[in-house]
């Protein structure tokens, strides 16, 4: 499929200046799992979660949990944290752009996991319900629920400005300098909203006690979570800009994002030290030399996502993009390692379980993952803003490459 | 009033009257199942078996040794089930059942990670479920009569009451039971005490019972880390205001430094 | 039973042999575990397996199939060689003083009287088992029980062979077991301890299955466990109502009430039958039972002019026809047509695949069941070619107990009145709908189209409507018996007439439905807490109410309570206290009453020796079971020397002991989640989902054996046929050692067939058409197999 099939007819619905995403074979792939993604929902919703996915009463989180919705948080973490960056940071406002696709890609990300939970529940068409009729104040879900349907409300107030940007109507720039005067606020709320989902996501799992495999138990799982979403941020902020910038052929900012470089490192030390710490306290240190496929996996989580970014990270190869790129994506890796074995490794002997994922049921996942990053690119390319100021002001925006 | 029940495994004779009458009372349909290795059957209970008789068979020291344990939900004093519900469907009643308010659920399943006994029990095969549970015969007991299963046993295996009677009556046989019983009542204090207690003439490990589970409270597990967020946002707060009046400052500061002549 | 189920909670110490409690009679766990707890009783369970009850019990002892003899033998001779038993009770209530003919002998396996025939079988002439008898006819007695030929001695001696080490190895057992189970149980031979023996199939399905419960009985006599709070021989009833329908006469030989059935070469006239009355005992009556019961089956029709119509009651030829004969003789076709009645022996019967044949030459065949069982849909299971069966097949479908009203009597005697709770479902009806339509039609067409006899049917007094249904209550009123002129119900059977004044159903029952409106079996009245637990005023125990056969001897011969904690009766100097119906003559002074304790019996006294009536000896004699592994270390015989081996033809497939083709010992039982022969359960989800397939239970060593995983599938095969089912590998099975040898007990249940929701192999493909000399009864219980792997795994169904 070429660049110029690919160029939709306009139609009367929407003006042309409004449809500047471009199809590309790469993108073309991308939708394609999306597709397969939203027929394995409609699946679902007529034929139920046991004839779709692997769960059973065994093991009733499954990939869709973990995944959809524990691992696809943080990877929008890029959303407060560069946000704080940005805003309450000395020198925050060199990181405007970044913060630009933080945020969207952060809301991305949140919508994603939203509508991805909606099938993964039972009931779908009860999914506000919670929120609407009242739930359980004791529930750390109910709590995520609360503080991701607000931080979505912020989100917004946080990417408007990038439609508003492209109106020319005055009220609109008026009402859009205003809300930029208390955007601050917006933004102190979402900071604070994240820091409670983002650790409740750790608290899920700690109802679990020490069921949960040694390896994994952390008196204080939530605080690891919250660390770990907070490193994301700003590793997946390296790991987006390389992609974006490559791909929107946009200067990588090295000397911002190498800035952040030491936090990461910083915050992962402080995290590895902490699990090896309560490890030893809770007398288990003896537990990482136990030859067990647990142990293989429980190594392999803390030297790539933990020793490995590190290293990277507090030496000078931060300076590169190359140096950004491995350490910031080790870090997300890392943080789904962690997630995907506090969920799965370290539960399923406890629970006894038999779940193998079933085809459709990682379909969905993958597809809904393509679908995300697809939605960023028809954001990024439809909101000019988001990119801000290009090298060659004069060169049509296009994509170019895969 | 906590009621509850003290299934007494030593008068237990594995007659399963009580399998078959919480179908009957609560209207489960039988299961596709195939002979297994013993004779528990449905091996594992789901949506639609709420308590089965899990048979053990084995030999120690040269002898052979068959246990019948009861299962099913507890009904924890402080059920971790009620405590992560995000809907608030699950509700410890005033008269100790634990039930499940089937209008409320929307289907998260926190329920079945957090339960400690592996409770309860999802109908995954409709496209609309329903999660599922021993409910203590709420309904019945609500209306003065006791649990089906309770009802049925023949032996008298299962005694329904005040839990702190059967408490005290557990101890009592434990007492008066010349080393017939283990010293334990299990449900006193496992997972932080449930309503629903064994005794046990054959040491526990011989039953299915969960030995290994929690004498704490498991609410508790995420209580202490929720109880904590009011002073996790305070910290976040003024450390983002804080930080934003710094940077604020010096923000102005190196604007005044650069411009010195503008105010 | 002697005794009913809720008296278990006066036991001390229960022996189970040959039946399964827990599993098949969950309620009479209740009341064990309640001795259990307030008496600190002990459990004993002798099981080859290790069943349910097993599993609850104080102490389990293995016992290889069908050597009961040996181990009750083994018991009595502990109890009087150690002055374990009873003392006063067994010389003054039983039979022990008695001297037996000076000619009485056992050697090499025959009592003395053996007529041995042709073909090995063997006939005894009983002369040599009499007592003997002084000028006057009385019998001849040592009160001390030391006389040579006097009962206590001939049995001392007789079971004097039965040594610990004997028993242990005939039985599979440990010495120290046995002797663990002798000491337990025989401190119950002591007047405040009262021992329960609970038996059922596990006993009577064997070639000497009467004899086995002789044995129980005798054990208890010296003991001086019977007419005892706690004590008995209890046989629990496999059935809800069984002990009804045997009480009405299921046995093709007794009229109701345990009347003998008379034959036509013996008893041409009624005056003949009534001859044989006996002259002592409380059967010295029976004439006025049966005129009573001609009454109520001819009405004013039978007269003392036409012998109260003896003429027009069947009456029994020179040939047996017990199940297995009837199937036999369905194999030569002799039979036209059958009814199946609620019987589904397509998958209960013997050698079943031969019995399925059988059904085959029938001309037609009724089947009333609730399903379509397998033998209405035998010419279509396995091995049958239905185009060549020519048999018409009827099912009538039937009513389900909720769906019909009527009584059921329990093991413990009890007659208890059950309402309809719901109409039967589509066309079915109950049974007295039934048998009233059926009758109704016949008596037309022999009114109509006459035929050979048709009086007797045309003459039945059949007054049971009421509107357009037949009443049950008024069968029920038959039934108790009621005056003939007045129609007054009768109140006992010591009312009976035998002048055509009382027309009566069934002896045993009257008392329990006089009247229409209180009928005593509708009666619901508790004991006050803290007394025996007789419940009096609950239901109605035949006969006449009593809940512990044969009470006398619970006192002693002033009347007092052997046990003054368990006080069932006392006499206070002028009358009985009492807490049960008395066995006896409660006015006379308890001095009168001593002489006659089991008045029952015809020498008034307990039977430790029966002089006449058994056909296979006075006492029992261990035998092995007819397929064994292992020759008779006891005696020179193998089997039971009376056992008919029936069928010599295409039932008779046998196979001999120690034939290394078949080397296992087969089993067959029941298990709490089916019913017989799955009839009614395996078409019940809830019950098929617990006990889903037919199985096999090997032990784990004969497992290791054959290289069987459980669950694979292994072929279990006898002379007879073979069946593929999944192994299940359990410590439940183990193999005992038998005189040095190791021999495997592989074991299964009997519930399965093809028809209905849950479907698997029968058991009884297996079984041998063979059965005990005295009730034929076939021997279900003890058989050879050989066991093979089959390849695959999991259930075989269909
Ligand atoms: S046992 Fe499980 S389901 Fe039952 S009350 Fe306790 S936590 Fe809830
Ligand atoms: S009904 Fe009573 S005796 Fe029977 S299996 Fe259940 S608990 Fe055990």
């Amino acid at each position: 499929m070429s660049t110029m099939n690919a160029t939709p007819k306009p139609t009367k619905l929407l003006r042309m200046e409004w449809w500047r995403w471009r199809m590309t074979p790469g993108k073309g792939l991308l939708l394609a799992l999306f597709a397969a993604a939203a027929v394995v929902a409609v699946i679902r919703l007529f034929l139920g979660l046991g004839a779709t996915t692997g769960l059973n009463d065994s093991m009733p989180w499954g990939l869709w949990k973990i995944f959809d919705v524990v691992v696809v948080v943080p990877l929008g973490a890029t959303g407060f944290v560069m946000a704080f960056i940005r805003y309450f940071t000395p020198g925050g406002e060199r990181y405007e752009y970044l913060n630009r696709r933080a945020v969207i890609w952060a809301a991305i990300m949140y919508l994603s996991m939203g509508v991805r939970l909606a099938f993964d529940i039972g009931i779908p068409w009860r999914i506000i319900n919670p929120i609407v009729f009242g739930g359980n104040l004791h529930s750390p879900l109910f709590e995520i629920a609360w503080c991701v349907a607000l931080y979505l409300i912020v989100l917004f107030f946080e990417n408007i400005s990038r439609v508003a940007e492209e109106q020319k109507r005055p009220w609109v720039k008026r009402a859009d300098h205003l809300l930029h005067k208390i955007l601050p606020g917006f933004v102190l709320v979402g900071v604070l909203l994240s820091t409670m989902h983002h650790s409740s996501l750790g608290t899920l799992f700690m109802i679990t006690g020490k069921r949960m495999d040694p390896l994994w138990y952390h008196p204080w799982l939530n605080y690891v979570y919250l660390l770990t979403s907070i490193a994301t941020g700003m590793a997946m902020m390296m790991v987006l800009e390389t992609l974006t910038s490559r791909y929107y052929k946009l200067k990588f900012e090295t000397g911002l994002l190498a800035r952040l470089a030491p936090w990461v490192a910083g915050i992962l030390s402080v995290v590895l030290i902490w699990r090896l710490g309560a490890m030893a306290a809770e007398g288990q240190i003896h537990q990482i030399f136990v030859p067990r496929v647990e142990t293989a996996l429980w190594w392999g989580e803390i030297l790539l996502g933990y020793v490995a970014p590190i290293a990277i990270l507090f030496s000078r190869a931060r300076f590169t993009q190359k140096g950004l790129m491995a350490g910031g994506l080790l870090t997300v890796l890392g943080m789904i390692a962690l997630r995907l074995n506090v969920g799965f490794t370290a539960l399923m002997g406890a629970l006894n379980a038999q779940y193998t994922p079933t085809i459709p049921e990682i379909l969905f996942t993958v597809g809904a993952t393509a679908g995300t990053v697809v939605i960023y690119t028809w954001f990024v390319e439809t909101l000019p803003s988001i990119l801000g100021p290009r090298k060659q002001e004069t060169e049509r925006l296009e994509a170019v490459g895969d | 009033m906590t009621y509850g029940m003290l299934i007494d495994l030593s008068k237990c004779m594995g007659c399963r009257g009580c399998q078959v009458a919480c179908k009957q009372w609560n209207d489960l349909p039988g299961e596709e199942t195939s002979l297994g290795t013993d004779f528990t059957n449905p091996q594992k209970r789901s949506a639609y078996t709420w308590t089965t008789i899990d048979f053990l068979t084995a030999e120690v020291n040269g002898r052979t040794v068959a246990t019948f344990t009861k299962s099913g939900c507890m009904h924890c004093l402080e059920p971790a089930c009620e405590s992560v519900c995000i809907a608030g469907a699950i509700k410890r009643q005033e008269n100790g059942a634990v039930t499940i308010d089937h209008d409320k659920c929307i289907g998260c399943r926190y329920c079945q990670l957090g339960c400690p006994f592996g409770v309860p029990k999802y109908e995954y095969d409709k496209p609309v479920p329903r999660m599922q549970k021993c409910t203590l015969c709420y309904d019945r007991i609500s209306e003065g009569l006791e649990p089906a299963c309770a009802a049925t046993c023949p032996s008298g295996a299962i005694l329904f009451g005040e839990r702190e009677e059967l408490l005290a009556l557990a101890k009592q046989r434990i007492a008066e039971g010349n080393g017939r019983y283990v010293d334990h009542v299990y449900g006193e204090h496992e997972a932080g005490g449930t309503a629903v207690m064994y005794i046990s003439s054959v040491p526990l490990d011989l039953t299915t019972l969960n030995t290994g589970v929690t004498t704490e409270s498991v609410p508790g597990f995420t209580w202490k880390a929720m109880r904590q967020l009011p002073a996790l946002v305070g910290g976040a707060a003024v450390l983002s205001l804080g930080l934003m009046a710094y940077s604020n400052r010096r923000a102005r500061l190196e604007a005044e430094q650069k411009g010195g002549g503008e105010a | 039973m002697t005794n009913h189920w809720n008296d278990y909670q006066n036991t001390d110490v229960f022996m189970v042999l040959g039946t399964n409690p827990a599993e098949n009679h969950p309620i009479s766990m209740r009341w064990i575990d309640k001795a259990r707890e307030t008496r600190g009783a002990k459990l004993i369970v002798v099981d080859p397996k290790f069943n349910r009850t097993a599993a609850k019990a104080d102490l389990y002892v293995q016992i290889r199939p069908g050597t009961d003899i040996a181990f009750l033998g083994g018991l009595m001779n502990y109890a009087m060689t150690h002055g374990r038993y009873f003392h006063e009770y067994v010389a003054k209530y039983t039979n022990a003083s008695y001297l037996i003919h000076p000619d009485f002998k056992f050697e090499d396996g025959l009592f003395s009287g053996a007529q041995v025939g042709e073909d090995g079988q063997v006939k005894y002439d009983t002369t040599t088992w009499q007592y003997q008898r002084d000028e006057e006819g009385n019998v001849r007695k040592d009160p001390t029980l030391t006389h040579p030929q006097c009962v206590f001695q001939l049995m001392k001696k007789h079971y004097a062979r039965y040594t610990p080490e004997m028993v242990a190895e005939t039985c599979g057992m440990s010495v120290e077991e046995f002797i663990e189970v002798a000491e337990l149980f025989t401190s119950t031979g002591r007047p405040d301890k009262a021992g329960n023996i609970m038996y059922a199939m596990g006993i009577t399905q064997s070639s000497h299955g009467s004899q086995n419960v002789r044995a129980v009985a005798m054990l208890q006599l010296l003991l001086g466990n019977i007419g005892i709070p706690g004590g008995g021989v209890n046989a629990h009833r496999g059935e809800s109502n069984v002990q009804g329908s045997t009480d009405m006469a299921m046995l093709w030989n007794n009229l109701p009430g345990y009347l003998p059935m008379p034959s036509a070469a013996a008893h041409p006239t009624l005056e003949a039958y009534q001859a044989t009355t006996p002259k002592s005992g409380y059967w010295s009556n029976r004439r006025k039972f049966m005129v009573s019961l001609l009454k109520a089956w001819w009405g004013e029709n039978a007269t003392a002019e036409n012998d109260f119509a003896y003429d027009y009651l069947p009456k029994l030829d020179h040939r047996d026809h017990s199940h297995m004969s009837i199937f036999e003789a369905m194999g030569r076709g002799e039979l036209k047509g059958l009814f199946a009645w609620g019987q589904n022996f397509a998958v209960g019967g013997p050698n079943v695949t031969r019995e399925r044949s059988a059904l085959a030459n029938l001309d037609w065949l009724v089947v009333v069941d609730l399903f379509e069982t397998e033998t209405a849909a035998f010419w279509k299971g396995p091995g049958m070619n239905p185009e060549e069966i020519q048999t018409e097949v009827f099912l009538l479908p039937a009513a389900a107990s909720y769906e019909k009203c009527g009584t059921v009597t329990n093991s413990g005697r009890w007659i208890q009145w059950r309402d309809k709770a719901v109409e039967p479902m589509g066309d079915a009806h109950d049974d007295l709908w039934i048998a009233d339509r059926l009758y109704k039609k016949l008596r037309e067409l022999y009114a109509t189209e006459g035929g050979a006899f048709p009086d007797p049917i045309l003459k039945l007094h059949w007054d049971y409507d009421d509107g357009d249904h037949p009443s049950a209550e008024k069968v029920a009123f038959e039934i108790n018996g009621y005056t003939w002129d007045d129609r007054v119900g009768l109140t006992t059977f010591g009312n009976l007439q035998d002048d055509g004044s009382t027309a009566c159903g069934c002896w045993i029952y009257s008392g329990y439905f006089d009247n229409f409106e209180t009928p005593k079996c509708r009666s619901r009245v508790k004991d006050e807490p803290g007394t025996l637990g007789t419940h009096l005023g609950w239901a109605w125990a035949w006969p006449v109410n009593r809940r512990i056969l044969y009470n006398r001897c619970s006192v002693d011969e002033h009347g007092q309570p052997w046990d003054p904690e368990r006080p069932l009766f006392r006499w206070d100097g002028e009358k009985f206290i009492a807490q049960d119906v008395p066995d006896f003559v409660a006015t006379n002074p308890p001095e009168v009453s001593a002489q006659n304790p089991f008045i029952m019996m015809q020498e008034g006294v307990g039977a430790l020796w029966s002089p006449s009536g058994m056909k296979d000896g006075p006492i029992p004699e261990h035998y092995e079971p007819v397929e064994s592994p292992v020759t008779n270390r006891l005696n020179k015989r193998q089997f039971n020397p009376v056992t008919i081996i029936s069928g010599k033809g295409e039932f008779g497939q046998l196979t001999r002991a120690e034939d290394p083709n078949f080397p296992y010992i087969c089993t067959t039982y029941r298990v709490t989640e089916h019913w017989q022969s799955g009839a009614m359960t395996r078409s019940l989800p809830w019950l098929g989902e617990m006990m889903p397939d037919m199985f096999v239970e090997i032990s784990p060593s004969l497992a290791a054996k054959l290289g069987v995983q459980p669950g694979d599938r292994v072929e279990v095969t006898t002379v007879r046929g073979s069946l593929v089912a999944p192994a299940m590998v359990t410590p439940r099975m183990r193999p005992v050692r038998v005189h040095g040898r190791e021999v495997e007990i592989v074991g299964m249940p009997w519930h399965w067939g093809f028809m209905g929701q849950f479907t698997g192999a029968s058991a009884n493909v297996l079984t041998p058409h063979v059965g005990d000399a005295n009730t034929q009864i076939p021997e279900y219980k003890a058989f050879l197999c050989n066991v093979k792997k089959a390849g695959g795994s999991g259930p075989v169904r269909g």
